[in-house]
């Protein structure tokens, strides 16, 4: 593969025709420039055409400009199938079903925190642990358990665990209706009763930050950001549950190709039909843990806020609103314009059709414009808020959805990508060095490993500015603050 | 323990930009497996247990030697996030290209170093190498 295999469609756009590979249903799309697109391993490549190649796909196989090598799909992909007869794929959504991001808005300045910030992130770490070591002191029932997987944020809400617009400003209203526990297994379960609340390892993190610019004053305005705000953003999943639910039905899923006569060039893009038994159960079974990892966030949120409380006091000026939750490992059923895909089809003034479609997005995030249902009452007029977290110590953006993102299923990129892998971060850096760095810049770390650190330094990862640039000058999403870490906490 | 260490080259890392990618090695099929083991268990804690004493029973049954691997090394993944301990070692009772029946011997730990989400079918083929050794890729999500 290289570049002579690549139409441009445009400056940010990139595209390998179907004649590239003869099992290819669909052509491949590429949102990158073209120094993005120079650092896209070939392994990545080669996914994002396998993905072209899956029965029902519809229009394109689509990668972002964070996308980087995945196992089976690519991270940072987004496949859109027939419904109900395309295929649901465990792969298209990954092993952390649901894993997403959130923010919370404090009316506090960076120069009214600052004196207060070590004691709060030492207080949040302490009170959102990792997971890796002591769980939850708390370990839930399986009834209780069944109750989040069923009933989501709402759920957890009734229960005194949060405020009606927790519900309200989270992707879906933090609950997928689909969700049946029945079909979630007792050992994803188990692994999941002493895990809500906690945060995880690998890139999962909570970061104190400041919005360091904003570009768009009037969809700011509307979503509560203003200049040197302190928020708060919270990046995590499924946890074990999740992960066992994603193994559990690659189990079943993988026997069950065969029935269906699905050939595949590698077993992580196991997939079935949607409406046979097989792909039933696991929509709902996902829908449950997509519930469970909202209910994941929505609980760190509420220990976020005791926290935040218990170092600031009680007063309504110490509350912290939610922006909003979304999530970026996910399958789901929604209405999309199909067709015409041809840009002279489109100049020739062709129209599409509306289809319901079964949307895949891994390591890709939803971001509806303005006007569109789903996109919560209060944000209407601007569009979705879309939260892009960036590498540790760099910046995060929230975005808004824009009009032009129907072209890939209204989708953009989830995050900076990483470009380096971890055995390289930790050959190459020194958690100890980065540190320093991270504390003369100001940014205070609470963090258990220095290995992972190193791992999750900026240097392994793409330069967020420059993706965040392409999905903005796409019109997939446009800018609306950039945000810099004031804090860093990976959880005890 | 190294990972790359060639005098004991059970397991060697490949280069994945998101992920854990090894090479697993073994002079036979039973060797591979418990390589596995060993990889799964030195990948998740920063020093191995010196004295092993629990001791599980799995017998799991597959499409293929390759699921078997991954279903095998999955099913301990599970008992080690539930049970908070890790596994080491795996003592192979029976093992065809479709079932095997294991006792695998472990100890519980305080803290993970790292959380593996799963291990993958990503690749996995085992297969015999040019210098005689069968060998796989293995992909661990973390």
């Amino acid at each position: 593969m290289n570049k002579k295999n690549f139409i441009k469609i445009n400056n940010y756009l990139w595209e390998i025709p179907m004649s590239f590979r003869p099992d290819m249903r669909v052509p491949a799309r590429i949102y990158a420039s073209e120094n993005l697109l120079k650092e896209i391993e070939p392994e990545a490549i080669e996914q994002i055409i396998n993905v072209a190649s899956l029965p029902g796909i519809v229009n394109y196989s689509l990668a972002m400009p964070d996308c980087h090598t995945g196992y089976g799909f690519v991270i940072g992909g987004v496949a859109a199938t027939r419904y109900p007869e395309g295929i649901i794929s465990p792969g298209g959504i990954g092993y952390d079903q649901n894993c997403g991001c959130r923010l919370l808005l404090s009316n506090y300045t960076e120069k009214e925190i600052k004196p207060y910030l070590d004691k709060l992130a030492a207080e949040i770490q302490k009170e959102v642990p990792s997971g890796l070591g002591r769980g939850r002191t708390t370990k839930l029932s399986i009834e209780q358990i069944n109750k989040i997987l069923e009933g989501g944020v709402p759920y957890l809400v009734e229960q005194g665990y949060g405020e009606k617009d927790d519900v309200e400003n989270c992707e879906e209203k933090g609950k997928m209706e689909e969700a049946d526990a029945f079909c979630v297994s007792e050992t994803a379960k188990n692994r999941g009763r002493d895990q809500v609340g906690t945060l995880g390892s690998g890139n999962h993190f909570c970061e104190i930050q400041k919005v360091n610019e904003i570009f768009d004053e009037k969809a700011a305005k509307v979503f509560g950001l203003f200049k040197d705000q302190v928020v708060l953003m919270i990046h995590t999943g499924s946890r074990g549950l999740g992960h066992q639910n994603c193994t559990d039905y690659l189990r079943i899923v993988i026997p069950a190709c065969s029935k269906y006569g699905i050939k595949l060039p590698d077993r992580e893009l196991a997939c079935v039909p949607f409406n046979s038994s097989e792909g039933q159960r696991f929509f709902k079974a996902m829908s449950a843990a997509c519930n469970f990892a909202w209910s994941n966030r929505q609980m760190i949120t509420y220990y976020i806020r005791i926290a935040w409380k218990k170092v600031l006091g009680f007063s309504t000026e110490s509350e912290l609103k939610l922006l909003y939750d979304v999530a970026h490992n996910i399958a789901k059923i929604e209405e999309h314009e199909v067709g015409p895909i041809r840009e002279s089809e489109i100049s020739n003034g062709a129209s599409g059709q509306k289809m319901k479609l079964i949307v895949h997005r891994k390591g890709a995030t939803r971001a509806l414009p303005a006007g569109y249902s789903g996109v919560s009452e209060k944000y209407q007029s601007v569009g979705q808020p879309v939260l892009i977290p960036g590498s540790m110590g760099t910046a995060s953006y929230v975005l808004v959805g824009a009009d032009k993102s129907k072209e890939a299923w209204h989708t953009v990129c989830h995050g900076a990508g990483r470009a380096m892998s971890r055995q390289q971060a930790i050959r190459t850096l020194s958690g100890e060095e980065i540190i320093r760095d991270l504390k003369n810049r100001g940014i205070v770390v609470k963090c258990h490993s220095l290995r992972s650190i190193a791992e999750e330094a900026s240097e392994a990862y793409k330069n967020v500015h420059e993706v965040v640039e392409v999905v903005h000058q796409t019109g997939l999403s446009k800018k609306v603050a950039e945000l810099t870490p004031l804090a860093v906490i990976k959880g005890e | 323990m190294d990972l790359n260490n060639k005098l004991y080259k059970k397991f060697e890392t490949i280069s994945h930009s998101a992920d854990l990618r090894f090479k697993v090695f073994g002079d036979d099929l039973k060797d591979i497996f418990q390589n596995a083991v060993l990889l799964l268990a030195l990948t998740s804690v920063v020093e191995l247990p010196l004295k092993l004493n629990i001791k599980k029973e799995l017998t799991i049954d597959a499409l293929d030697k390759e699921s078997l691997l991954v279903d095998f090394l999955n099913e301990i993944l599970t008992k080690m996030q539930v049970n908070k301990a890790v596994y080491p070692e795996a003592q192979i009772i029976s093992l065809n290209e479709n079932k095997i029946s294991a006792v695998i011997f472990g100890a519980p730990i305080n803290r993970f170093k790292e959380e593996v989400k799963a291990v993958t079918y990503y690749r996995v083929k085992i297969k015999k190498n040019k210098e005689g050794l069968f060998e796989t890729d293995l992909l661990f999500d973390i």
